[in-house]
């Protein structure tokens, strides 16, 4: 960052002008604005100026032309609608622009976050954390309790195991096309659904088999998360890592 | 030794112990004393680690409290340990701000600000666990709602989503 600005007669800099301009505390009469784009521009010129700079510098030029025509110019009749909409559109451009700006300087405040954040450590290094938060997210419940939820499952398809020993290859559901499926499904519900909920549409025992195994490896890269449902006392699954919010 | 002196002396332990934040309502819990006792505790816990003579201090984080190295010495620790760690994008922090501060946000309105599209961005930010789906809009389309995970608290080291740094958008005031 090379911190250039323009030299902005009476104030501390240009973003102290487009601050004042925001109040309508400035003399507009006072204000040369070409005089500060040839600034500007020279400066972009001489490589002065790096472009993220020169594109901040250049907003701000933008919202002084707006304010100062603002403040100078009759406002469109409604006579004229198509001056209008140009005036409008013009309008959006440079709402959206400073917009985009308040975003991009609040992610380089969050990403200072983060840089100080690294500089603290937990007792546990970070890599252990990762697989220990995963066995968090299942506390409470154990993998017989899943196997048993498994095995009900499995019990209620029994009937259909010779047709869907014809057809099984078919069936047959990569992890990764499983783990959007149940994605897709939490997605759709809202965020979660009980257990036998998530294998509603499953259809056959392959099926089944197939979505249980994406569902433990979501468990353990914590896309999902297991909970107790108080009210009906059955297995929970949910999108995200729901205990951390607690 | 004094009860308070105990008290202290159990949080102390509890969340060294801790691989996360615990909560006081979970410290209450653990020590089978009130949340307000724990509150004490951990203010005085606090006072005593904020001295220079301690490399380490009580951080609230995510919600709960959690022991955490000082700044100062992490070149130190950093030749114990390699954390990995998660080096964002420029874009992928833009995105990140856009959805912590108008969550929840579909991948359309993410691209209306930024102007560019996103959706390559926000799978690597799901991958990483900092943002998530969060359902659909109720819009045409139902396009898939995303929110920032609690992970982006630990990862940032906040205590909640209000203490991100303040968002000033045109035409709104700095204190909002």
């Amino acid at each position: 960052m090379s911190g250039w600005g323009p030299v902005v007669p009476g104030y501390r800099d240009l973003a102290a002008l487009v601050s004042a301009s925001r109040t309508g505390d400035v003399d507009w009469e006072a204000v040369d604005l070409s005089q500060l784009t040839a600034q500007v521009r020279a400066a972009v010129d001489a490589g002065e100026v790096e472009m993220s700079e020169a594109a901040d510098l250049v907003a701000d030029l933008a919202s002084l032309v707006s304010f100062k025509a603002t403040h100078f110019l009759p406002a469109a009749t409604a006579t004229d609608p198509d001056a209008e909409d140009s005036e409008l559109d013009q309008g959006e451009v440079l709402m959206g622009l400073l917009e985009y700006r308040a975003f991009r300087d609040a992610a380089l405040a969050i990403e200072d976050l983060a840089v100080k954040r690294e500089a603290m450590f937990a007792r546990m290094a970070p890599e252990v954390l990762a697989w220990e938060e995963s066995l968090a997210e299942v506390e409470g419940i154990s993998l017989e309790h899943l196997l048993d939820a498994l095995t009900e499952l499995l019990s209620g398809v029994e009937a259909n195991e010779t047709a869907e020993t014809l057809i099984l290859q078919r069936q047959q559901l990569p992890l990764p096309v499983a783990m959007d499926l149940v994605k897709e499904r939490l997605i759709s519900a809202g965020g979660s659904l009980l257990l036998p909920d998530v294998f509603s549409e499953a259809g056959s025992r392959a099926r089944i088999v197939a979505i249980f195994l994406a569902l433990l490896e979501m468990i353990r890269v914590g896309d999902v998360c297991l909970e107790r449902d108080a009210s009906v006392g059955k297995i929970r699954v949910a999108l995200g890592r729901q205990d951390d919010y607690e | 030794m004094s009860d308070r002196a105990l008290l202290e002396a159990a949080v102390e332990a509890v969340l060294f112990a801790a691989p996360e934040p615990v909560t006081v309502a979970g410290l209450a819990s653990i020590l089978s004393v009130e949340a307000e006792a724990v509150d004490i505790a951990i203010a005085g816990l606090s006072a005593r680690y904020d001295a220079p003579s301690h490399g380490v201090s009580i951080r609230a984080v995510a919600g709960g409290y959690q022991i955490l190295t000082k700044p100062e010495f992490a070149s130190d620790i950093e030749r114990l340990v390699q954390p990995e760690r998660t080096k964002l994008s420029r874009a992928a922090m833009e995105c990140l701000a856009i959805v912590a501060y108008r969550q929840p946000i579909t991948r359309g309105e993410i691209e209306d600000v930024r102007g560019v599209q996103s959706g390559y961005t926000i799978r690597t930010l799901e991958k990483v666990g900092l943002v998530a789906a969060a359902g659909r809009a109720d819009a045409p389309g139902r396009p898939i709602l995303y929110q920032t995970t609690p992970h982006l608290l630990s990862y940032l080291g906040l205590d909640s989503l209000a203490d991100l740094p303040p968002l000033t958008l045109p035409g709104e005031t700095a204190d909002g």
